[in-house]
């Protein structure tokens, strides 16, 4: 078999074979491999579409955790943004915050398409991811000091005591 | 560096705070009456030109008033006490001299148009008796050495006569039983008999009258020795003329003034108030008792309320029709000041006992009709008590039909023009309703003169006025000597069916027993006001609870230490807690404590005392500071700078108690106690030495302002003091004062340099407490000042702030001209300042009193809960149209540019 | 509130025998004045509105203030009084009478809740306030414990009487010494600030261009990679990016401004004006 030959070399064409070693059939267009074709369909439909769609599945499901490590591009504006609150640092505090937190609403439209063996673990970790997220944007809330987790912040509910006792009284009038 | 840079941020963001007034809202919320005083001694100088009257009162005070309307022209204020207590007052052709002062005399000339001093000397003297000017000169008349004898001074210069007369002091028998009038001395003598000797020139001649009298008085002014002998309320009038004694009985109780009207008649005035609205005169030649007919008048107003009509200085003339008329200037015991026209009218009316005023009270005006009706209809139970608001749906259909009803007709009315708009008509009985802000209120003001005033605190017009003549006199306050009005609003005009009520605690004219006197604060009527009661109260302090009729009943505290319950007949409704009455005694410094469990019928109920404190001999109590009854305290802790908090100690019975003793090292000692009203216990106690008058004191929610003249820096101080419980919250929900914590709270402490003196301080109070508190000073220079608390925060730090927004701390208060709060109107003489929170949050209203009224209102937050004045109503409806116009046009534009491009 | 209890507690033992000293320290100490060493004589009312009955009296120095402590042991029958005068929930009155040797006598009285006395077990304290001239002016009653509830339990027949002192705090004064001081310090600061001043731009702010730099080289880094991040989260990001280099810029154009500044000489009005507007660059930035 001429295929099995010109295996180790896909792409190369030996023209400088033999006229008399005529061969029976038509020469393949170049680049042409039968077997491949024939294979190959086999593949892509059992194995190969599978694979990508489980590994485009778990970009998917990493995709917010790579956005936290991979790319330290939230951490740095976070950090850049400061502690000071202003407008800008707010806003992107809040959008720090709802992104993860639609993200985990939108889930399961997200994972719709996606069904596998492994869903569950992608769904899982793609939960796991949005909530990194939203824990470091609560870091930060923490650090700009907007989280009500101090007593001062619950001050102005406490009421005023009610009075077990009154009095009154002054000086003796004469 | 940098947190220097920040701190000067923060200072300077807080100086803009501080808001200081536009040239345009001068005069806007805020209004000045002068005043002069109760009048002593007055002149009326008829010159065409100038027409006015001078005028010295007891307020130490020489000014001009116009004649024609009795507006003051100038107004000379003479020290303050007995040093400036004028004497005298004598006026010549340009200059008004007076004579004033008691160990110094201190004579000055001042300008009559302008008030302007001309010359000024002064001499010592010593056991004065009487001053009087003869001839350009002064008479000193003093004793010594068993002898009467007078100096002479030229009135201007002040040069010493040669001569000083002496007469022999045993016929002088005591001031009490002499008189001076008009260079003669009249006197009884041991057995009765009455005597007149000049004291101009020295002779011993003098004329003696059988006459039997208690009492002698001299009239005043008169141009010859003129006497009012009283013997068992007969009054007899006794008159040196031409070296003979005349004597002339008089037929009624009246007061007298003699004018001489020419060069041997005398015309003999005479003027009387049988009722507390009328003025009755008559006139008289003094030497043949001949009634002038044109001199005999009776004139009534009803709004006017006077007692006891003096003619202070008067003038006569003959008319063209050949009568004679006069002008006589009157000043009443109520201290109010009139002149009238004699025959004629009341030309004008001063109400001069607004000098003196005792006590003040900003009551809300009640809510007008229409309004009354809404709320009824959606009253709830908590403040309408009274109101048994039906809840049936049928009976609500009918009310809310009912009261529509009202509206449209007074919407008709109104468009109509049948009754004018409220915003129209001011001080009308139909305008005192409620505004919506609560801004509009009626001050009550107690005098000491016995007379009670509404004013309307919008334009300070006297809206009506009570007498208490006849009622009872005022108490005493036995530390400044004062007379003192306790005075408890018991019933606010909050309660629809029944109309408000205030009752002043009065002592018997003839017994040692109180008398209440109550009264409605919103039209001063008085329907079986006064009360008589068998017992002398001592102390009288409100329950915290209402009775059935809403009435905020009075523990009356007797001087047998039993309670009493005022009104006696009504049961509560609810049962009171336990309530704790302290009484301080100023003098032997006996603090005493007595807690009273009153039943909810108010009937039969005992006190107990439970604790006594005794400060040592010669300690004195001066001064109670207690919080104010209406304060509320919103925040209940402080965010320090690492966002905990530390919480305030709030005890709504604590009391702050000054005492001061002499001490032989440090001249005085001046200790503030802090004292639990209930249990007795003394949280805290501060000594300041050296620490002298005047003292003044302020306490609100955790804190505490002393301010005293330290006598070794020789300057004004002001001690703040700040209460913390701590990091933990104490207890959360109830607070009881009796086997409370023994933890005593951390009391933070600062002194602040005050470059001035305090007449008077006093905190803004709002009504929930949440805007910032300012405290108002009145400096002895006349300045309102309006600082804000946190320049006297005992927390100020010296070094790192220890919680944001804190101001360096900085020995020395700034005293800024955008701070003082009454710009160029000064203030004189401040007795006081009255705070009283609106409804709106943001605002206080202020009231100081003293020789001038001012009234205004504080914003300490600025006004963060109303637009702005200038706020442009305009605009913002025309954008608004304008915006909702074209969103409907370019709507359909669109819809129908759609249409098109569907069919293309 | 626990651990002061605590304390008291503790020091109980330690207080005991310092009564003894304390008394005989007063009795033979010869130091102290004659008037310091008082008599406190106590008398406690256990039938309402019946009148005062003797409890005990304590011997205690003005002048030395030590804190005393005494027992003293009352019958059955006042127990049994006592008991119901806390189950009626009445207030125990306890009329305190201190008496001097020269024979000066001062009344007080104080009160407590009648369940507090006997639900600390008949432990008080007594607090007495003097003036500045330590003559006291009031006396003050307190229990170790606020515990209102079990008084069936009292099995003792004495009272645990601690005896404190209170003398009043000297008030503050205006602290212009340690203004001053600070205000020189803050001068000489200044002063020395302005010698320190004129370093290079980039070695005062290296801070904020070294972030900036390494930003920019992680922009440079990371844009071959941008084709592989989705669209939609491009946008933000990169957007978020330019705003902080803007920010960044503006800060190094202000810090640019406040150097330039910093040349003026000082004293005129623009450069007083520049420090007041130098807050901190965190702020400055967005």
């Amino acid at each position: 078999m001429t295929t099995v030959k010109s295996k180790t070399l896909k792409w190369t064409l030996d023209f400088t074979r033999n006229k008399h070693e005529k061969s029976t059939d038509n020469v393949s267009p170049p680049g042409y491999s039968q077997s491949a074709g024939q294979n190959g369909t086999e593949l892509t439909k059992d194995s190969e579409s599978s694979r990508l769609i489980i590994k485009k599945s778990w970009d998917l499901a990493l995709g917010p955790l790579k956005q936290v490590l991979k790319v330290p591009m939230n951490l740095f504006i976070m950090y850049m943004a400061g502690n000071s609150i202003s407008i800008f640092p707010i806003m992107m505090v809040g959008m720090l915050i709802v992104r993860p937190v639609k993200a985990l609403f939108t889930l399961q439209t997200t994972f719709k398409t996606i069904e596998g063996t492994q869903a569950w673990g992608q769904k899982f970790i793609f939960f796991i991811g949005n909530c990194v997220n939203i824990v470091l944007a609560l870091y930060k809330c923490q650090s700009m000091g907007l989280l009500p987790t101090h007593a001062s912040d619950w001050l102005a509910f406490i009421n005023q005591p009610t009075r077990m006792e009154y009095s009154g009284g002054g000086f003796v009038l004469s | 560096m940098v947190s220097k840079l920040i701190c000067i941020v923060l200072f300077s963001s807080f100086l803009f705070t501080v808001n200081g007034l536009y040239e345009d809202q001068a005069g806007k919320f805020d209004w000045k009456q002068n005043y002069v005083g109760e009048v002593k001694f007055s002149s009326i100088d008829v010159d065409v030109t100038t027409k006015r009257l001078y005028v010295a009162t007891k307020k130490n005070v020489v000014a001009s008033l116009a004649i024609d309307t009795g507006d003051i022209i100038w107004r000379q204020i003479l020290e303050k006490g007995p040093e400036g207590s004028v004497e005298l007052i004598h006026p010549t052709k340009s200059k008004i001299i007076t004579v004033s002062g008691v160990d110094v005399v201190k004579v000055r000339g001042w300008d009559v148009k302008d008030g302007y001093l001309h010359f000024e000397w002064s001499t010592e003297t010593n056991n004065v008796l009487y001053l009087f000017v003869f001839n350009g000169l002064l008479h000193n008349v003093y004793s010594s050495n068993n002898l009467i004898a007078v100096d002479t001074y030229h009135l201007e210069t002040g040069v010493k006569g040669k001569a000083t007369y002496t007469f022999p002091a045993h016929w002088f028998s005591g001031s009490d039983r002499c008189a001076l009038s008009s260079g003669s001395l009249a006197c009884f003598d041991v057995a009765g008999k009455l005597n007149i000797g000049s004291l101009i020139k020295s002779n011993n001649d003098r004329l003696s009258l059988d006459i039997i009298g208690d009492k002698i008085e001299a009239i005043p002014g008169s141009p010859i020795p003129a006497f009012i002998i009283t013997n068992k309320n007969v009054e007899k009038l006794v008159y040196v003329k031409e070296n003979t004694i005349h004597l002339r009985s008089l037929t009624k109780r009246s007061s007298s003034f003699i004018y001489t009207y020419m060069a041997d008649r005398h015309i003999l005035l005479q003027i009387s108030s049988p009722m507390q609205d009328t003025i009755v005169t008559e006139g008289s030649i003094l030497e043949d008792s001949t009634v002038i007919e044109s001199l005999s008048s009776k004139e009534s107003k009803s709004t006017l309320k006077i007692s006891n009509p003096r003619i202070s200085s008067a003038f006569c003339g003959r008319s063209k029709a050949n009568t004679v008329n006069c002008v006589a200037l009157v000043s009443t015991h109520d201290q109010s000041l009139m002149l009238l026209k004699i025959p004629g009218s009341i030309k004008w009316h001063r109400e001069e006992s607004l000098t003196n005023i005792i006590n003040v009270e900003l009551v809300d005006l009640p809510v007008s009709d229409i309004e009354a009706a809404i709320e009824k209809e959606f009253g709830n139970k908590e403040s309408f008590l009274d109101h048994s608001v039906s809840t049936g749906a049928f009976s609500m259909f009918v009310r809310r039909l009912f009261s529509q009803l009202q509206q449209l007709r007074t919407l008709f009315e109104t468009v109509l023009g049948i009754i004018e708009t409220p915003s129209k008509t001011t001080g009308t009985k139909s305008n005192l309703v409620r505004d919506q802000f609560g801004l509009h209120k009626i001050i009550v003001a107690v005098t000491s003169a016995g007379k009670i005033f509404g004013i309307d605190n919008l334009n300070g017009e006297i809206l009506w006025t009570v007498l208490l003549c006849g009622v009872g006199t005022f108490y005493e306050n036995k530390v400044n000597g004062l007379p003192s009005a306790p005075m408890h609003l018991q019933r606010n005009s909050k309660h629809l069916s029944y109309s408000p009520m205030c009752t002043l605690l009065l002592k018997s004219e003839d017994s040692e027993n109180t008398v209440l006197f109550t009264f409605n604060p919103i039209n001063g009527e008085s329907k079986n006001g006064v009360t008589q009661l068998p017992y002398r109260v001592v102390q009288a302090v409100p329950l915290p609870i209402l009775n059935i009729e809403s009435v905020r009943s009075l523990i009356l505290f007797d001087s047998s230490n039993s309670p009493h319950l005022y009104p006696a007949d009504v049961p509560l409704s609810s049962k009171p807690p336990p309530v704790y009455i302290y009484i301080a005694n100023p003098i032997n410094g006996l603090l005493q404590g007595f807690t009273v469990d009153v039943p909810i019928s108010g009937k039969e109920f005992s006190a107990k005392e439970v604790w006594k404190t005794q400060f040592n001999k010669p300690t004195q109590i001066i001064a109670i500071g207690s919080r104010d009854a209406m304060e509320h305290v919103h925040s209940q802790g402080r965010v320090l700078s690492d966002r905990s908090v530390l919480y305030k100690y709030i005890n709504p019975n604590m009391v702050a108690i000054l005492t001061l003793a002499p001490d032989t090292t440090h001249k005085s000692v001046l200790t503030l106690h802090l004292l639990d009203a209930v249990s007795g216990i003394i949280i805290y106690s501060v000594v300041h030495k050296r620490a002298t008058y005047p003292i003044h004191l302020v306490h609100s929610e955790n804190w505490l302002l002393c301010s005293y003249y330290n006598d070794k820096t020789r300057r004004t101080e002001i001690a703040s003091y700040e209460l913390y419980d701590g990091n933990q919250l104490s207890n959360s929900t109830d607070f009881s004062s009796v086997g409370g914590s023994l933890i005593p709270p951390i009391v933070e402490k600062q002194a602040y340099i005050l470059p001035g003196f305090l007449q008077a301080m006093k905190p803004t109070i709002t009504e929930k407490g949440i805007t910032s508190k300012h405290i108002l000073m009145a400096t002895t220079t006349g300045h309102l000042l309006e600082v804000p608390w946190a320049f006297l925060d005992p927390r100020r730090p010296l070094g790192e702030p220890k919680e944001e927004g804190a101001i360096p701390y900085i020995p020395e208060l700034p005293m800024l001209s955008e701070s003082m709060i009454n710009y160029n109107k000064s203030l004189m003489r401040v007795d006081g300042i009255y705070t009283t929170p609106s409804s709106l949050e943001s605002t206080c209203l202020v009231f100081v009193y003293g020789l001038d009224l001012f009234y205004t209102r504080v914003a300490p937050s600025k006004t963060f809960d109303v637009l702005k004045e200038d706020f442009d109503y305009l605009v913002i409806i025309i954008v608004t149209t304008i915006l909702l116009v074209s969103a409907y046009v370019t709507k359909n534009l669109a819809s129908q540019k759609a249409l098109k491009q569907a069919w293309k | 509130m626990v651990t002061i209890l605590k304390r008291i507690l503790n020091t109980m033992n330690y207080k005991l025998i310092c009564l003894f000293c304390s008394i005989f320290s007063s009795i033979y100490c010869s130091d102290s004045s004659y008037d310091s060493i008082s008599d406190v004589y106590l008398e406690h009312e256990l039938i309402p509105n019946a009148g005062f009955t003797k409890r005990s009296s304590i011997l205690v120095n003005l002048e030395s203030r030590n804190d005393v402590v005494s027992i003293s042991t009352i019958n059955d029958s006042d127990i049994q009084l006592l008991k119901q005068l806390a189950f009626k929930n009445e207030l125990y009155r306890l009329k305190v009478t201190v008496r001097t040797l020269s024979g000066k006598e001062t009344h007080f009285l104080t009160f407590t809740r009648a369940c507090l006395i006997v639900g600390s077990k008949l432990n008080d304290i007594l607090t007495l306030h003097l003036d500045h001239l330590d003559s006291p002016f009031a006396v003050n009653l307190a229990t170790t414990s606020s515990n209102c509830n079990s008084f069936d339990e009292l099995n003792t027949n004495n009272f645990t009487t601690t005896v404190f002192f209170r003398r009043p705090e000297t008030s503050p004064v205006p602290d212009t010494a340690t203004y001053i001081q600070k205000m020189e310090r803050e001068r000489d600061a200044r002063e020395k600030g302005k010698s320190n001043n004129n370093k290079s731009m980039l070695g005062k702010y290296w801070m904020y261009i070294l972030p900036l730099v390494i930003f920019m080289m992680i922009a440079g880094a990371s844009n071959p990679e941008a084709r592989h991040v989705p669209l939609n989260c491009c946008i933000p990001k990169t957007l978020a990016g330019c705003k902080v280099i803007v920010s960044i810029a503006s800060a190094t154009l202000q810090s640019l401004k406040i150097n330039f500044l910093n040349c003026i000489p000082s004293g005129s009005p623009i450069a007083d004006n520049a420090s007041v507007t130098n807050t901190s660059p965190s702020e400055l930035i967005l």
